[in-house]
C-alpha cells in the first residue's frame, strides 16, 4: 500500500519537483527479499524509486534511526512460515537527513504524501 | 438408541438444507480479480466482493489457484502501531451479507507463480464453501495505474 500510494504521489509531481525528491523503500524481510529483488520491486511503482534490503544487522541499524520497529512472528501454518508486523509510516527527511514529518503509508493515501512532499520541497 | 436416531435425523436434515443452496447461483462474485505479479516479488493479491445468498452462513477457504504454488486467505491487522498481513484459515459470510476483499483489508494471497501470469488472463480459484467446492475464474489485472 505504501509503495502504491507513494507512486501515485510521485506521478503528480512535475519534472522540477521530481529532481528534488527521492523515495527509498526498505524491506525488513531479509530472509525473503534479496536486495536486487527489492530494487526491482520498488521501480514497479515509480522508475526512480530505490528499494533496499540487507543483512539483519544493516536493517536493524537503519530502522533504529527512525521512530519505527518491526517484529517477525512465526506461523507454521502459513506458506512463508512467518509474518512480519512493521511500522506503517512514510517518513520525510530534509536535505540534512533529519526526519521532519511522516504520514501513514496505507491509510493517508497518495494525496497526503504528495501534500507533504510539496510542503517540504 | 432413540437418541442416536434422533441426532442422525437432525444431521441429515442439516445436510439436506445446505444441499438446497446452489453455490453457483447463490454465491455472487463481483469483480473477481488478481493483481498481475510484479517483478521482484513472488507474491500477489486477489480481491472481489462475495455475496452469500444462501439461507445459512458460509465458511469460505481456498483450496488452490491454478498456476500458483500456494494461496491463502489473509487479513490486515494493526497491533501497537504496526501493520501486518496474517494468514487465517477461512472467512465467514453470514446469510445475505457480502464479504469485501480489498487491498489493505481482508484479501487473498498468491505465492510463487509457476509460469507467467499475464494481464488479461484468468486464474481459476477453487474455493471450499461449507466443505463444497466452487471454482471461480479471477481476471488478472494491472496493479499499478500508470
Amino acid at each position: 500500500m505504501s509503495l502504491s500510494n507513494a507512486g501515485g504521489a510521485f506521478r503528480l509531481l512535475n519534472s522540477s519537483e521530481l529532481n528534488n525528491v527521492r523515495f527509498i523503500f526498505l524491506s525488513v524481510d531479509q530472509a525473503h527479499d534479496k536486495p536486487d529483488e527489492v530494487a526491482d520491486y520498488a521501480t514497479n511503482f515509480f522508475p526512480t524509486f530505490v528499494g533496499l534490503s540487507g543483512s539483519k544487522e544493516q536493517i536493524d541499524k537503519t530502522i533504529s534511526l527512525f521512530p519505527a520497529s518491526y517484529i517477525l512472528e512465526e506461523n507454521s501454518k502459513s506458506y512463508l512460515g512467518y509474518s512480519i508486523s512493521h511500522t506503517d509510516r512514510v517518513f520525510f527527511l530534509n536535505s540534512k537527513g533529519i526526519v521532519v514529518d511522516s504520514v501513514s503509508g496505507s491509510k493517508d493515501g497518495a494525496d497526503a504524501i504528495y501534500k507533504k512532499i510539496k510542503e517540504n520541497l | 438408541m432413540k437418541n442416536t436416531i434422533f441426532i442422525a435425523a437432525i444431521l441429515s436434515f442439516a445436510k439436506l438444507a445446505f444441499a438446497d443452496c446452489d453455490l453457483k447461483t447463490k454465491v455472487e462474485f463481483t469483480e473477481p480479480r488478481i493483481f498481475a505479479p510484479l517483478k521482484g516479488s513472488n507474491a500477489t493479491g486477489g480481491f472481489a466482493k462475495i455475496k452469500n445468498n444462501c439461507s445459512e452462513e458460509l465458511e469460505l477457504s481456498l483450496k488452490s489457484a491454478e498456476g500458483f504454488k500456494a494461496v491463502e486467505t489473509h487479513v490486515t491487522v494493526e497491533e501497537n502501531g504496526r501493520m501486518a498481513m496474517k494468514k487465517i484459515d477461512s472467512f465467514k459470510i453470514k446469510s445475505g451479507e457480502t464479504l469485501e476483499l480489498v487491498p489493505g483489508g481482508k484479501h487473498l494471497m498468491f505465492f510463487d507463480p509457476q509460469g507467467t501470469v499475464n494481464e488479461g488472463s484468468e486464474v481459476k480459484l477453487v474455493f471450499n464453501l461449507n466443505k463444497k467446492e466452487l471454482t471461480i475464474p479471477f481476471k488478472v489485472v494491472q496493479r499499478i495505474k500508470k
